[in-house]
């Protein structure tokens, strides 16, 4: 694949030092095949295939076995995780530290996730928070949360602000946002909003105060899509309202301040997100406003806005990228 | 053939090289800023985010831009015809040049959707000619010229844009075009057929494994076909594949338990190829070996389960991910330091991806998906239902 001689000719034209020329022909002559991926791979399918067979096990033969020796034998595997990980951790630090070994992050996922099936299963069976459904979820979520900053897991992380958003009285992952769409719900879309303002802070806080500065990413993940999706539900929950209009104008005010954030961060993935809720918004807008002609005039309208404001988009975004990665 | 500036193409893989190595600590900042001047790159290509982002908005734009024009042409009856989508993925097709060529687009996002786009359309355009005409052929004409289209298309976009996923379609389109062919006018089809994609399969790989050592600039198709036809090979001699394509081409009902002919031949090549894959795989240091291995081990299971009831299904769950565990932590401890030339460590801490920890998302896209608790009741702990799986099952 490398031209064979590549190497040389960077040396000979002086572009490479003699000492990275070495460096890397020496990696090039004993090159090492990397296993990485596949045993991740296998490591991650033999956890998931352990805990799905034994839950079917458990669930099958439930009355021979009785509740308290499976909630005994949930405890173990929590327990032995939990060991396992605070025998081997590293001490604390506010940057990131990288896992001592890769079982290490996958005893920590398995003991988080026993860890929740047991306070489920305690709670489903007898009941232990009685009615204070609040105080059942409130406690994982604080667990949850502990253990993703002391042991630096971004996917626990994604756990505990799932869990956080259980709290609140919604579920979190995007495309059930999208699938439910029980939005006629007042209350629900400001407990959405709510939840998307809390978690952009946290992301925001995380970089400011540098307290485990990566996980702003997971934050402003969630946190973007959710207040962006409540926004525009509560929009449409208000259309008839002349009022309406507002919920649209915060969300541009927060698409402009996140807008600069992520070209700040040259961070595409955020920038993508914030172009297209707002292109998304400003649909909406033209859409209403043609909605009003009902003859063919408006639909040949309707065509040329997408047409042109499509191509306009098109050239900022490829403006941008060459912007971005000019900086 | 290729449209593409092979200067640049070549300068690409220059910089890729050596901010590999400067990610290996191999090379300094400085050494790496001179390389990246000395061999400049024209293209404009975006990122992975950006890509999808300018994929969308360009579908977006093509879709009204030809909505706008058909409303125009609405009176008239031009649009019945096949020519007028024919027409439409030509125009495509000229917009898709013009982007490359002028404006030197490469894997951005707009020079994808332009070609998919105006595939689609001319695919189309044969479609509802094949369906509108009045006479009717008999046997598989319409499938063979369908997929004889795809196959045609796909190699040209293949060849002109060096499009990893068009090399897939028109492989797939190619052998459709054959099973098509051979049921029609093949001698003894029901029986020769599992043998006949078997050696095409067979053919296609060495040649491709050939070709390798060339077409540099085409390395990620190549790469692809390399993967598909191993895949075809093992699946045209797959138990299950033979058996059940077979008695419905043929529209043979079998009994459960009634074997089909040759079917310790079907048997053994279910099982057996998958580990020679791994086998030759890891002798040759070839990924895409290893990984088809690995990925049809999985299959060769499930065939067999289809058939042969083993154990119950949650003891072959526990037993398997139990092994599978043991056989990736043993092999993860042996491997710590590197054996035979292979390792366990990430060798390339490769930051395409925007920094996105795709590990993350995927864990939370499986255990947050947890039941909605209804309003009033939030029940369950949390958000992973345990036992809860069970419901898949």
């Amino acid at each position: 694949m490398i031209p064979d001689d590549l190497y040389k000719t960077l040396k000979d034209n002086g572009t490479i030092s003699s000492g990275s020329f070495e460096k890397m022909t020496e990696k090039q002559r004993s090159p090492l095949f990397s296993l990485h991926w596949e045993l991740k791979t296998l490591l991650y399918l033999g956890v998931m295939m352990l805990s799905c067979g034994s839950g079917i096990l458990i669930y099958k033969n439930i009355d021979t076995i009785g509740h308290q020796a499976i909630l005994a034998f949930i405890a173990a595997i929590c327990g032995g995780c939990f060991y396992y990980c605070f025998r081997n951790k590293k001490p604390f630090s506010r940057e990131l530290i990288k896992a001592p070994d890769v079982l290490f992050d996958y005893l920590l996922l398995l003991g988080c996730l026993s860890f929740l099936t047991f306070t489920g299963y305690l709670q489903y069976q007898y009941q232990v928070f009685g009615t204070h459904y609040g105080m059942a979820t409130f406690i994982p979520m604080v667990v949850l949360f502990y253990v993703a900053y002391e042991f630096d897991h971004l996917g626990v992380l994604s756990m505990a602000i799932a869990n956080l958003a259980v709290w609140m009285g919604v579920s979190v992952t995007p495309n059930r946002l999208l699938s439910n769409a029980n939005f006629d719900n007042q209350t629900l879309i400001y407990t959405y909003l709510l939840l998307g303002l809390i978690l952009l802070l946290a992301g925001f806080f995380s970089e400011r105060f540098s307290f485990k500065k990566h996980f702003r990413f997971s934050y402003f993940h969630f946190g973007i899509h959710i207040s962006f999706i409540a926004l525009v539900f509560a929009y449409f929950n208000n259309y008839d309202s002349g009022m309406a209009i507002i919920w649209l104008l915060i969300l541009f005010a927060l698409a402009f301040y996140l807008y600069l954030d992520a070209l700040h961060h040259k961070s595409f993935y955020f920038m993508l997100l914030v172009i297209l809720y707002s292109y998304a918004a400003v649909s909406i807008l033209v859409f209403r406003s043609l909605d009003g002609m009902s003859n063919m005039g408006g639909l040949y309208l309707l065509c040329l806005y997408f047409i042109i404001s499509a191509a306009a988009l098109i050239l900022r975004i490829i403006r941008l990228n060459k912007q971005i990665k000019a900086s | 053939m290729i449209i593409y500036n092979i200067t640049w193409l070549k300068h690409l893989i220059i910089q890729d090289q050596m901010k590999k190595a400067h990610r290996a600590n191999n090379l300094n900042a400085e050494e790496l800023q001179a390389v990246l001047e000395k061999y400049p790159v024209g293209f404009h290509s975006s990122n992975l985010f950006l890509r999808i982002g300018l994929f969308l908005v360009t579908t977006t734009l093509t879709s009204f831009a030809f909505g706008f024009l058909s409303l125009v042409l609405s009176n008239t009856r031009l649009m019945e015809s096949p020519g007028y989508f024919a027409f439409l993925g030509v125009l495509c097709y000229i917009a898709l040049e013009i982007a490359v060529r002028t404006f030197h687009h490469y894997k951005s996002g707009v020079d994808d959707a332009l070609m998919w786009t105006s595939g689609m359309l001319l695919l189309t355009a044969l479609y509802i000619f094949l369906d509108k005409r009045a006479f009717g052929f008999k046997g598989y004409i319409d499938e063979l010229m369908l997929s004889g289209l795809v196959m045609l298309l796909g190699t040209y976009f293949t060849l002109r844009f060096a499009n990893m996923v068009m090399a897939l379609v028109s492989f797939c389109a190619f052998i459709a075009f054959i099973f098509f062919a051979w049921n029609s006018y093949g001698f003894y089809p029901f029986s020769t057929m599992p043998f006949l994609i078997i050696i095409i399969a067979a053919t296609i790989y060495s040649f491709v494994l050939k070709l390798d050592k060339k077409h540099w600039m085409y390395k990620d198709c190549l790469g692809m076909l390399q993967f598909v036809s191993l895949l075809t090979l093992y699946a045209a001699g797959n138990y299950f594949v033979v058996r059940e394509l077979g008695s419905s081409m043929n529209k043979v009902v079998l009994a459960p338990d009634q074997d089909i002919p040759f079917g310790w031949f079907f048997w053994l090549w279910t099982f057996c190829i998958p580990f020679i894959y791994i086998g030759i795989g890891l002798k040759r240091k070839d990924v895409i070996l290893l990984r088809a291995g690995l990925i049809l081990v999985a299959a060769a299971c499930f065939t067999l389960k289809r058939y042969h009831h083993v154990a119950s299904i949650e003891v072959v769950l526990v037993a398997s991910g139990a092994l599978l565990l043991g056989i990736s932590y043993g092999l993860m401890r042996y491997l710590e330091t590197p054996k035979y030339g292979f390792t366990v460590a990430e060798l390339d801490d490769d930051h395409m991806l925007d920094n996105l920890k795709v590990e993350s998302l995927i864990v939370s896209g499986t255990f947050g998906d947890g039941p909605t608790p209804p309003e009033g009741s939030r029940m369950g702990g949390g958000s992973f239902g345990g036992g809860g799986a069970t419901s898949d099952f």
